[in-house]
């Protein structure tokens, strides 16, 4: 009798939607570039993702590509919540990956890059660096939505001059946004305020 | 104590994980194809693309993507959203269903089309991303999996780029799935 009861049964089908994919097709999903950056000499160049403060959404990273145009590689260093003075341009190739909804959902993450600029960042944290071959894109590994950055924080690609040569780049970066539960938020400014 | 059913509950729960591509693949809904050999450079572009024709009725996930560099020298590649082909393109005749066990043989609505020697560069629509493509390699990094979803009317289009005098070759294949929009 116990035999009957402990026999395998027969294994179910699911499927695996991914979160990122899932995202996208709610709207939540956007994909934006940089423009040419250049950088070489003194000057370097950054990239990155700013989510306003007040946004009420929390930013899911998911890709970033870095593309190197040039003939010699570069390193890519990546910052979390770095300063960075100087003004920056607001990307306008920033769209959601889902076109099929009408009137497109609008991001409240934005995308800023700068070129040749003598600024580098202060603050913040170098999590990690890359190394970006020439004449190649690189591109990472779908994060998944385990970088998750809050109101007020950032995600930034600087790209530091290796040297005397002129070296031109441009930046993807992928990402979705989700409301913060009102709770949680409360919680999260109460943090802040301390 | 029900000795038995304390002993059913131990077994962890068994399920096979599809990928939500590998279930359309299943519905007949995957088709994948490529493009002719593609000629650009000296002032004359390339492209090649998916076409979302208007009232096809289906949503298109764009799911990947390769392009082979058949020359010495490394050329960029630029995605482009909902823009209009630039210049008038030939329909692939080389696409086929995911699943061939189905009979008859699914086909696409959407078209996979290409055309080279062309003057034209893409004015509207959104450039979505872009990619370098090593000399005598074929990329096939895939990376926006099943994220770009366009609507009847809709494309998605890599755009070759002269690069300058030298004349460049290359093929673009892609893989994606339609849905009944609802």
């Amino acid at each position: 009798m116990l035999g009957v009861f402990c026999k395998k049964k027969q294994p179910t089908y699911v499927v695996d939607i991914t979160n990122p994919t899932w995202q996208s097709i709610l709207g939540n999903y956007f994909i934006s570039q940089t423009d040419e950056l250049t950088f070489g000499g003194a000057y370097n160049a950054w990239g990155g993702l700013i989510n306003p403060t007040g946004s009420q959404v929390n930013m899911f990273f998911d890709i970033f590509t870095i593309t190197n145009f040039s003939g010699q590689p570069f390193t890519a260093e990546i910052w979390i919540n770095p300063f960075l003075p100087g003004k920056g341009t607001i990307s306008s190739y920033t769209h959601p990956a889902n076109l099929t909804i009408t009137p497109p959902p609008k991001p409240k993450v934005m995308l800023i890059y700068d070129s040749q600029v003598l600024v580098s960042p202060k603050d913040g944290v170098n999590v990690f660096d890359r190394i970006v071959p020439q004449n190649s894109t690189l591109i990472s590994d779908s994060s998944k939505g385990g970088i998750i950055i809050p109101p007020g924080g950032s995600f930034v690609i600087f790209l530091r001059s290796p040297g005397p040569l002129n070296i031109t780049g441009r930046v993807v970066l992928t990402w979705w946004e989700e409301k913060i539960r009102k709770k949680n938020f409360l919680l999260f400014k109460k943090r802040q305020l301390r | 104590m029900n000795l038995a059913l304390f002993e059913h509950l131990k077994q962890p729960l068994e399920v096979i994980d599809i990928t939500y591509s590998v279930q359309q693949t299943f519905l007949g809904n995957y088709f994948f194809g490529q493009t002719d050999l593609l000629t650009f450079g000296g002032g004359y572009n390339a492209w090649g693309g998916l076409i979302n024709p208007v009232g096809s009725g289906v949503d298109m996930f764009w799911n990947v993507y390769t392009i082979s560099n058949f020359s010495s020298r490394p050329f960029t590649i630029e995605a482009w959203l909902n823009s209009t082909p630039p210049g008038k393109g030939i329909v692939s005749i080389n696409v086929a269903s995911a699943n061939q066990a189905i009979i008859p043989l699914p086909r696409p609505i959407v078209e996979l089309q290409y055309a080279d020697c062309g003057l034209q560069s893409p004015t509207d629509g959104i450039y979505s991303f872009l990619r370098r493509v090593e000399p005598n390699s074929t990329l096939t990094r895939h990376d926006f999996q099943g994220l770009i979803i366009i609507p009847p009317g809709g494309s998605a289009i890599l755009f070759l780029r002269s690069p300058g005098q030298e004349t460049l070759r290359s093929r673009i294949a892609f893989g994606w799935w339609e849905q009944k929009r609802s």
